[in-house]
C-alpha cells in the first residue's frame, strides 16, 4: 500500500539519477555546445560493465567501480574524437552532432547487446539491501547513497565552477566561445576533457543506481530523455538546476506513477518536458531558452 | 552545357528524364509482386554478396512479404522525407505509424469498419494529430525537436501497451483481414502498389510546387525565407501533418499486411531505420530515400543467415552507418551525386563576367505612390544588452529617392534597419509602412506589403538553383492555392509555367540569365548580390532597404549595381543605402542621414553632409593637439556617457582645418 | 628582425578573400595603428594574426616563428594577446575572476600572477573599487579598462587592440586613449586598429591605411595625419 513517505522515497531515489544524468548533460553542453543524444545509453554501459566485473566476475566493488567509471569516460572520449568533432569540424550545425551522437547511441546500445546479450542482469548490491521501515515506508541504505552522491556530485560541480580557474575557464567558453579562444583558453582540449568527464559521470550514476534499476542494454534512452527532461527543467547548463530538476522531475513522475499507474510513466516525464518548453524554456535557474538548441 | 530556352522554361518533372525515371518505376512496379520479388532479392544478394556468399532469386511467399513490407515502409519513409526537407529530424515516425495502424486494426475488427473508410479516417485522424503535436515543436532546435519525437514514440507505445481494453495491450490485437477486392498476398501487392505511386507523386509535386520551395527555403535560411514573406511556422506545420498522414495510412496497410498488431513492432529499431532510410538517401529529393530504403532493408535479413543475432547486428550497422553519414554524406547518397556533380568543370566566374549586361531598366512597373512617404519611423529607441543603440531616431523614406544612412561602426545602423524590416521591436517609436502602422508586425507580413531588405553578406538559398531562388520570391503574388498546386491542375500548371518566364526575365535583367539552373552555392559573392537583387525585384516592392549591398565587391561590379539602384529609384520605388562606401554612396544618394552613437547628427544634402564638421570627426575622431607627456592616471572617472556631444565636440579649435578636398 | 611581419597575406571568410596581399611589419616598442572604414579589412587582419582564421595565402611570422596555422590558444602562449572588439569580457565573472582568466595561458605560475593582478589593481584603481562585482554589470568604458588589463595579463610581448573606441562616449573614448598612451610609453609593442583616424595616429609611431582590403598609404604616424589619401578613403572626392 503506498503512502505519501514511500511516493517521496521512491521520486527522490530516480530523481537521483535523474540529477547525474543531468549534471552529465550539463558538464558537456557547457564546454562544447553539444547535447550528447548518448548520454543515457553511457550510463547503461556503466550498469553493464559494473554487473560484468561486480556482478559475475566477483571484483571487488572499488575496482569494479573505478573501472566503470573510467571506460565511461574513455566511451565518451571516443565519441568526441569520433562523432562530434567531424560533425562540428564540417560545419554542418545542430544536424551533424545530433545524427552522429544518435548514431553512437545506437552503437553502444547494439554492441552492448551483442557483446553481453540482449537479456537484462541483475546487479547485486553496494551497500546493504536490507529494507529500513520509516513511517510506513520502506527504503534502503542503497537509495541513501543514491542521493547521498547526487548531492554530492552536485555540490562538488557547483564548487568546482565557481571557484576553480579551470571552472571559470570552462563556464566562460559556454558563455563566449571564441572570446575564451582569444585569451588562450584551449578550447579545443578542454571540451574533449568534458566530454570524459560527462561519460565518467553518467557511468557513475549507471553503476551505483544498478542495484535498483537492474543492468540491460536497452534502459539507455528511457534515461536519456528523462534526464535531459530534467536538466532543461533545471535550466542548462546550470549546475544547482540540474540537481534541483533532477529530484522535481523524479517527484513528479513517482506522483504520476502513484496516480495514473506506472505504465504512465514516460507520459508523465514527457508532459514535465512539453510544459517546460511551453511555459518556461529556460528552465528554473538557465539563463538560455533549451528550446534553442 | 547550357539547356535551350525551351527547356529552361519547362517546370521541373515534365521533362524527358522525369518521364524517364517514372517509367523505370512504373515498370518495375508492374512486373507484378513475384518478378520485383526477385528482382530485388537478385540485386541485393549481389550487394551482400561478400557477408553471405549467397545469391538468390527468390520470387516465393517469404520474399514476397519482404517486398510488402518494404513498400509499407516506404511509405512512410516518403512522408518522413518531407518532414526532413523542412529541417525537422524525427526519431519517432513510428508514433503516427502505430496511431495508424491501431486506428485501421481496431475500427476493421472491433468496430466492423470497412477497410478503405477505415484507411481514409487512419489518415485523417494521423494528420490532425501532427497538426497539433506539430505546435508545440514549432521553434524547438533540432536536438530538442528530436527528443520531444523520441518522447512521442515512447509514449505512444505505453499507451498501446497500458490501454488495454482498446489496444490489447502486450497481447496485441488480431484478425486484421485483408480488404478485397486485394484479399490474398499477391493481389494485395497492387493495392500497395497504387498507394505508393500516389504518395509518390503527391510528394514530388509538394516538392516542385511553391509549397515545397517555401519549405526548403525555411530550412535553408529562415531569415530569408522571412524578407520574402514566408510565415516559417507554416511550411513546419504542413510538414509534420502530411507526414503523419502518411504514416497513418502506412500503418493501417502494415495492419492488414500483418494481420496482427503489438506494440512490439513498432521499437526504436524502426524509428531509427526510417530515419536511416531518408538520410542515406538525401533529404531533399524523392528517389533517394527509395534507394537507401531497398538497401538497408536487406540488411537484417542478409544478417539472419550469418548470425544468431540478426536483429542487434542490424541495429549495429544502422548506427555505424548513422555515425559515418557525418563523415561521408552530411546529405546522403543522392546529394553525394549532385555534390559530385558540382566537382565536375564548370565555368568560372570571371569569364561569366564578361558575357554580362544587367538591364533593369525595362523589368520594373512603374509603381506609383500618393504617399509623402512610403517608410515612416519616427521617435524610435531600442537598448540592446545594457546599451543604447539607438535614441529617438526619426526617418522618413519618399517614393522614387534614395536616402543613404552611413555612419561609423556602432553607430546602430544595422540595428535601425533591422527594426525598419521587422526583425526586431523598438523600446518605444513608430514605423510606418505605406500608411499603416507595423509596428508589431512580423518580417513576412510586412514584406507581403512590400518592404523588401537584402542583408550585409548576401542571403540566398544555397541549395537551390537561381531559378528557384528567384521563384520563391515570384511565389507571393501566385494565385493558385496548394491544392491544385499540388494535384498539378491544368491552370497552375500553366501558372507555374508562367512564373518560370518571369524568373528567367528577372535573371536576364540582372545579368544571371545563363545561370538560371546554377545551385546558388557555386556563384561568385557579386554574382549572389544580383541573384538578391533579382529576388527583390520579384517581390514587387514599394521600398527596398539594402544593408551594404557593395560590400567587397570589385569596381566593375559595384558599377552594375549602381546602375540597378538607379533603375529602381526611376521606378519609383524608396531606396535605403546603408554603406560604408562612402564614395559610392554619396554619388548616388539624394539625401544622407548621417548617425553616430544612435543618433542622427547630420542630414540632407550629400554636398554639404560630405563636409561637415561634425560629421568628420564622427569617422575620424576629434582632431588632437598633442598629448602632455607626463600623464595621470584618470581612467577611474566615473563614465558620464548620457548627454554629452555639444560641449564636447566645441571644446577645442582643431590643429589644421580639414580641408574641404577637390575632386578630381 | 622586426617583432612582427606579414608578408602578402590573402585572407577572408568562406574563402572569399576580404585582404589582398598585405604586407605590415611592426617593431619592437612600436604602435603601429592600421586605420580604414569599416569593410576594409581591419578586423579580418587582427582576426587572422590571431588565429581565429587561417589565410588563405601569404605568412605571418611573429618573432622569427610562423604563426599562420596556429590556434589562438597558440598564438597567445607565444606572446601576443588581443582585446577584442566589443570587450567581450566574460559577464557571468567577476572582474578579479576575468583578470586570471586573462592569464590562462601562463599556466601555473601562481606568485606571479597573483603580483601581476594586485600590479594591474594599482593601475587600474576603477577594477580594484570593482573587483568583487561581475563585468556585466560594469560601464563600456569601465570593460574596455578590464580588457585592457585582461591582456595585459597575459604579459604579451605584443598587445592587439581592436577598435577600443566602439561604443563608447567621446569622453571615455579620450581615457581609453590617454592609457594606450601610457603603455606606449611604457614599451608595449601595440598593434592597434581603429576606425577613429586622428586619435589613432595622435598615439601611434607609425600608420597603415587600409581600402577595399588593400593597404593604400603607410609610413610615420604625423605624416599621415596631413595626408590626403585619408580623406578620400574615407569620405570620398
Amino acid at each position: 500500500m503506498q503512502n505519501v513517505l514511500q511516493v517521496i522515497i521512491a521520486g527522490l531515489t530516480s530523481g537521483a539519477i535523474y540529477a547525474l544524468v543531468a549534471l552529465s548533460y550539463n558538464v558537456i553542453f557547457g564546454a562544447s555546445g553539444v547535447l550528447n543524444f548518448a548520454q543515457g545509453n553511457l550510463l547503461m554501459a556503466g550498469t553493464m560493465v559494473g554487473a560484468g566485473l561486480y556482478g559475475q566476475y566477483r571484483w571487488p566493488v572499488l575496482a569494479a567501480l573505478a573501472a566503470s567509471v573510467a571506460f565511461g569516460a574513455l566511451l565518451a572520449a571516443v565519441e568526441e574524437w569520433l562523432a562530434v568533432r567531424p560533425a562540428l569540424s564540417r560545419g554542418q550545425g545542430a544536424v551533424g552532432w545530433v545524427v552522429a551522437t544518435l548514431g553512437f547511441a545506437i552503437v553502444l546500445q547494439a554492441g552492448f547487446s551483442i557483446v553481453m546479450g540482449p537479456d537484462s542482469r541483475a546487479f547485486p548490491s553496494i551497500v546493504n539491501e536490507a529494507p529500513h521501515h520509516v513511517g510506513g515506508a520502506v527504503f534502503s541504505y542503497e537509495q541513501v547513497m543514491l542521493v547521498t552522491v547526487a548531492l554530492g556530485v552536485g555540490f562538488v560541480l557547483d564548487q568546482f565552477y565557481r571557484r576553480t580557474r579551470l571552472g571559470w575557464a570552462l563556464t566562460a567558453i559556454a558563455h563566449d566561445q571564441e572570446a575564451a579562444a582569444m585569451r588562450g583558453i584551449p578550447v579545443a582540449r578542454l571540451a574533449r576533457a568534458a566530454f570524459a568527464l560527462g561519460g565518467a559521470l553518467a557511468a557513475l550514476s549507471g553503476f551505483l543506481a544498478a542495484p535498483l534499476i537492474g543492468a540491460a542494454p536497452t534502459l539507455g534512452f528511457g534515461y536519456a530523455l528523462a534526464g535531459f527532461v530534467a536538466a532543461a527543467a533545471g535550466g542548462i547548463p546550470d549546475i544547482r538546476g540540474a540537481v534541483l530538476g533532477g529530484f522535481a522531475v523524479g517527484l513528479i513522475q513517482a506522483t504520476g506513477v502513484w496516480w495514473f499507474g506506472a505504465q504512465y510513466s514516460n507520459l508523465v516525464v514527457f508532459g514535465v518536458l512539453i510544459a517546460v518548453l511551453s511555459l518556461r524554456p529556460q528552465g528554473l535557474l538557465g539563463r538560455r531558452a533549451v528550446r534553442m538548441v | 552545357m547550357k539547356a535551350s530556352n525551351t527547356e529552361r522554361l519547362t517546370p521541373v518533372g515534365v521533362g524527358w528524364r522525369s518521364w524517364l525515371m517514372q517509367g523505370v518505376l512504373v515498370a518495375l512496379l508492374a512486373l507484378g509482386p513475384e518478378r520485383l520479388a526477385r528482382v530485388i532479392s537478385l540485386v541485393t544478394s549481389t550487394v551482400t554478396f561478400p557477408l553471405t556468399r549467397e545469391i538468390s532469386v527468390a520470387g516465393n511467399r517469404y520474399e514476397v512479404f519482404n517486398l510488402e513490407l518494404l513498400m509499407v515502409y516506404l511509405i512512410a519513409v516518403i512522408g518522413l522525407n518531407l518532414l526532413m526537407q523542412v529541417g525537422l529530424l524525427s526519431v519517432g515516425h513510428t508514433a503516427p505509424f502505430a496511431v495508424g495502424a491501431y486506428f485501421v486494426g481496431i475500427a476493421t475488427v472491433k468496430y466492423h469498419w470497412p477497410f478503405y473508410g477505415a484507411l481514409a479516417a487512419a489518415a485523417a485522424v494521423t494528420g490532425v494529430l501532427g497538426l497539433a503535436l506539430g505546435i508545440p515543436s514549432l521553434r524547438l532546435g533540432i536536438f530538442t525537436f528530436a527528443m520531444v519525437t523520441l518522447g512521442y514514440a515512447m509514449v505512444a507505445m505505453d499507451l498501446a501497451n497500458g490501454w488495454q481494453s482498446l489496444t490489447g495491450g502486450g497481447e496485441g490485437l488480431a484478425g486484421v483481414t485483408l480488404p478485397k477486392p486485394f484479399d490474398t498476398p499477391n493481389t494485395f501487392y497492387w493495392l500497395l502498389a497504387l498507394v505508393l505511386a500516389a504518395t509518390y507523386v503527391v510528394a514530388r509535386n509538394y516538392i516542385r510546387s511553391p509549397l515545397g520551395r517555401a519549405a526548403a527555403a525555411v530550412s535553408a535560411n529562415p531569415v530569408a525565407a522571412q524578407s520574402v514573406g514566408i510565415n516559417v511556422h507554416v511550411p513546419k506545420l504542413r510538414a509534420f501533418a502530411l507526414a503523419s498522414a502518411f504514416a497513418g495510412v502506412a500503418g493501417g496497410l502494415y495492419a492488414a499486411l500483418l494481420g496482427f498488431i503489438a506494440p512490439d513492432s513498432f521499437t526504436l529499431d524502426l524509428a531509427v531505420l526510417l530515419v536511416l532510410m531518408v538520410l542515406l538517401g538525401g533529404g531533399g529529393t524523392i528517389a533517394g530515400p527509395i534507394v537507401g530504403a531497398i538497401i538497408l532493408f536487406r540488411i537484417p535479413l542478409a544478417a539472419a543467415k550469418v548470425t544468431s543475432q540478426p536483429g542487434q547486428w542490424s541495429l549495429l550497422i544502422y548506427g555505424a552507418v548513422l555515425l559515418a553519414s557525418v563523415h561521408f554524406f552530411p546529405r546522403g547518397i543522392m546529394s553525394g551525386w549532385a555534390a559530385l556533380r558540382r566537382w565536375l568543370p564548370h565555368e568560372k566566374a570571371a569569364e561569366r563576367l564578361e558575357r554580362r549586361r544587367p538591364e533593369v531598366r525595362g523589368m520594373l512597373e512603374r509603381v506609383s505612390l500618393e504617399l509623402p512617404s512610403v517608410l515612416e519611423v519616427s521617435g524610435i529607441s531600442k537598448n540592446l544588452s545594457g546599451v543604447q543603440a539607438l535614441r529617438s531616431i526619426d526617418l522618413s523614406l519618399a517614393p522614387g529617392t534614395i536616402h543613404a544612412l552611413i555612419g561609423p561602426n556602432g553607430s546602430g545602423k544595422t540595428t535601425l534597419l533591422n527594426i525598419m524590416s521587422g526583425y526586431l521591436e523598438p523600446d518605444t517609436g513608430d514605423v510606418r509602412l505605406l500608411g499603416q502602422d507595423v509596428r508589431h508586425w512580423p518580417v513576412h507580413r510586412r514584406a507581403r506589403l512590400g518592404l523588401a531588405r537584402t542583408f550585409q553578406t548576401p542571403y540566398t538559398f544555397e541549395d537551390a538553383t537561381c531559378r528557384d531562388n528567384v521563384l520563391v520570391a515570384l511565389d507571393l503574388h501566385r494565385r493558385y492555392d496548394a491544392v491544385s498546386n499540388v494535384l498539378r491542375l491544368p491552370p497552375a500548371f500553366r501558372e507555374e509555367r508562367r512564373q518560370y518566364k518571369r524568373a528567367l526575365t528577372l535573371l536576364e535583367a540582372v545579368g544571371l540569365g545563363n545561370e538560371f539552373t546554377t545551385p546558388a552555392g557555386q556563384l561568385a559573392p557579386g554574382e549572389r548580390r544580383l541573384l538578391e537583387l533579382a529576388r527583390v525585384l520579384a517581390l514587387e516592392p514599394k521600398v527596398v532597404l539594402m544593408d551594404e549591398p557593395v560590400a567587397g565587391l570589385t569596381s566593375h561590379e559595384i558599377d552594375e549595381f549602381e546602375g540597378a539602384i538607379r533603375a529602381l529609384r526611376d521606378a519609383g520605388i524608396a531606396v535605403l543605402l546603408v554603406e560604408h562606401h562612402v564614395d559610392f554612396v554619396l554619388r548616388l544618394a539624394d539625401t544622407v542621414t548621417v548617425m553616430d552613437f544612435g543618433k542622427v547628427i547630420a542630414r540632407g544634402d550629400p554636398e554639404k553632409v560630405r563636409v561637415d564638421p561634425a560629421v568628420l570627426s564622427a569617422y575620424l575622431g576629434q582632431p588632437e593637439e598633442s598629448l602632455p607627456d607626463e600623464l595621470e592616471l584618470p581612467v577611474g572617472a566615473t563614465a558620464v556617457e548620457d548627454e554629452l556631444e555639444a560641449p564636447f565636440r566645441n571644446a577645442e579649435a582643431p590643429a589644421e582645418e580639414p580641408e574641404t578636398s577637390s575632386s578630381p | 628582425m622586426s617583432l612582427l611581419e606579414v608578408h602578402g597575406l590573402v585572407a577572408g571568410y568562406n574563402r572569399v578573400p576580404v585582404l589582398h596581399e598585405i604586407d605590415l611589419t611592426l617593431e619592437e616598442g612600436q604602435l603601429l595603428t592600421v586605420i580604414g572604414a569599416n569593410g576594409a579589412g581591419k578586423s579580418t587582419l587582427m582576426r587572422t594574426i590571431a588565429g581565429l582564421s587561417h589565410p588563405i595565402s601569404g605568412t605571418i611570422i611573429f618573432d622569427g616563428v610562423d604563426l599562420s596555422k596556429s590556434s589562438p590558444e597558440a598564438v597567445t602562449r607565444h606572446g601576443i594577446a588581443q582585446v577584442p572588439e566589443n570587450r567581450r569580457v566574460f559577464a557571468g565573472h567577476t572582474v578579479e575572476e576575468n583578470l586570471m582568466l586573462g592569464a590562462y595561458a601562463r599556466g601555473r605560475d601562481r606568485k606571479r600572477i597573483r603580483a601581476d593582478l594586485q600590479g594591474m589593481f594599482e593601475n587600474f584603481p576603477i577594477l580594484h573599487e570593482r573587483r568583487s562585482q561581475s563585468a556585466g554589470s560594469l560601464s563600456g568604458g569601465e570593460q574596455q579598462m578590464l580588457a585592457i588589463a585582461m591582456a595585459l595579463m597575459a604579459r604579451p610581448r605584443l598587445l592587439m587592440l581592436d577598435e577600443p573606441s566602439l561604443g563608447l562616449a567621446p569622453i571615455i573614448v579620450q581615457q581609453v586613449f590617454e592609457q594606450i598612451q601610457v603603455l606606449r610609453r611604457s614599451g608595449t609593442t601595440i598593434l592597434l586598429n581603429e576606425q577613429l583616424a586622428n586619435k589613432a595616429l595622435a598615439v601611434a609611431d607609425r600608420g597603415l591605411v587600409l581600402h577595399l582590403g588593400r593597404v593604400i598609404a603607410e609610413g610615420e604616424a604625423a605624416e599621415l595625419l596631413r595626408d590626403e589619401t585619408l580623406r578620400s578613403a574615407y569620405l570620398g572626392g
